[in-house]
């Protein structure tokens, strides 16, 4: 791998430049660069698919618990002093921070194909809990098959015994397929 | 080092977004059963689809009344469950569905944990496991009275802690 570098004078005002922030003089000798240096470009160009990519997360709806619980924190003691971020460097890390920290803090249903983070009704609630039990009732028959077959009691093997009579099932092979 | 401070802070943002994208079909404990509708022409009559922010939500409600079946839930990431009620002539469909279903569950590497055929029908039933921690189950079941069963639980199971689930839940065979 090469290493070739960018001088740091170039390197440090990458995101300076793309925020249209460098005085005229600092500007024109940077483009001036950039015009020649196939490095800086480069630097340049991912610079900007990375302002872009933060750009593109999506904009969130932050829960209505969320400055009850931050408050709850706190105790209510200290105001939060306002941030000034005075070049896109800075921008950058407090985006990325920022992107993460949520990401963190509300899981994936705020992202694009994540399951939305919508509370469900007293309803939905209760026909799912229906059908968990409907499914779990399924492999307690499947047991219970497997019991009968095994010259038991219908209904005398639940999930809880299953592993060892299937374990037998299986090393016998008399009842197996 | 500020570019490397950059890298890492790529990297940092993107892991997260890797992890979202793969969802519950990417879990090692899932399996399509996409395949199956409209298994011998026949829709499904129970059709259920639980996933990771519902059971979460299911979770949460028995958090206080049940912390054993609140962490059980915890652990599950997904139910798919396909019911379809046969007559006697499609039942050899089902039987080849879920023969075939085996086939493709065994090379992937799961494990057959229970076989059975007799009177009652047939009962297949698969784990997936990783460092004798069971990620994924399978059963599917054939019934000689015209029932087909096909069910899948993803994410961490305990199968003691799954039939403790299904009791407190007031299962009764008999209405299934």
């Amino acid at each position: 791998m090469t290493d070739k570098q960018l001088p740091t004078w170039f390197d440090e005002r990458i995101e300076a430049w793309l925020d249209d922030e460098l005085s005229g003089s600092e500007a024109a000798l940077f483009e001036a660069r950039l015009a020649t240096d196939p490095l800086l470009e480069r630097e340049v160009e991912r610079a900007t698919r990375l302002g872009a990519q933060l750009q593109d997360l999506p904009a969130l709806q932050a829960p209505s618990s969320l400055s009850r619980n931050v408050m709850e924190i706190t105790g209510n003691t200290f105001a939060l002093p306002k941030l000034a971020f005075p070049t896109w460097g800075w921008s950058l890390g407090g985006a990325c921070a920022a992107a993460l920290a949520l990401m963190v803090t509300l899981g994936p249903g705020v992202l694009p194909g994540g399951e939305p983070e919508l509370q469900p009704t007293a309803q939905e609630l209760a026909k799912a809990r229906a059908d968990l039990a409907l499914a779990l009732g399924y492999v307690d028959q499947a047991g219970d098959m497997a019991a009968r077959q095994l010259g038991g009691q219908a209904g005398a093997l639940t999930v809880r015994g299953l592993l060892e009579p299937a374990r037998r099932l299986n090393s016998d092979g008399a009842d197996t397929i | 080092m500020r570019r490397l401070a950059k890298l890492l802070l790529t990297a940092l943002l993107l892991a997260p977004l890797a992890a979202v994208a793969q969802g519950l079909t990417d879990h090692p404990g899932f399996v399509d059963f996409g395949d199956l509708d409209g298994i011998a022409d026949v829709e499904p009559t129970v059709e259920v689809s639980l996933g990771p922010a519902l059971l979460g939500f299911l979770r949460k409600t028995v958090a206080n009344e049940d912390p054993e079946l609140s962490s059980t839930l915890g652990k599950l990431r997904g139910i798919e469950l396909r019911v379809f009620e046969l007559r006697a002539d499609q039942l050899d469909n089902a039987r080849d569905q879920a023969l075939s279903i085996s086939k493709r569950l065994k090379s992937a590497d799961w494990e057959p944990a229970l076989r059975v055929r007799g009177g009652d029908g047939t009962v297949h039933m698969f784990m997936k496991t990783r460092d004798e921690i069971v990620e994924g189950m399978v059963v599917m079941i054939v019934e000689s009275g015209g029932d087909a069963v096909f069910l899948n639980i993803v994410g961490e199971i305990d199968p003691e802690q799954l039939g403790s689930v299904a009791s407190r839940f007031g299962v009764d065979l008999d209405d299934l």
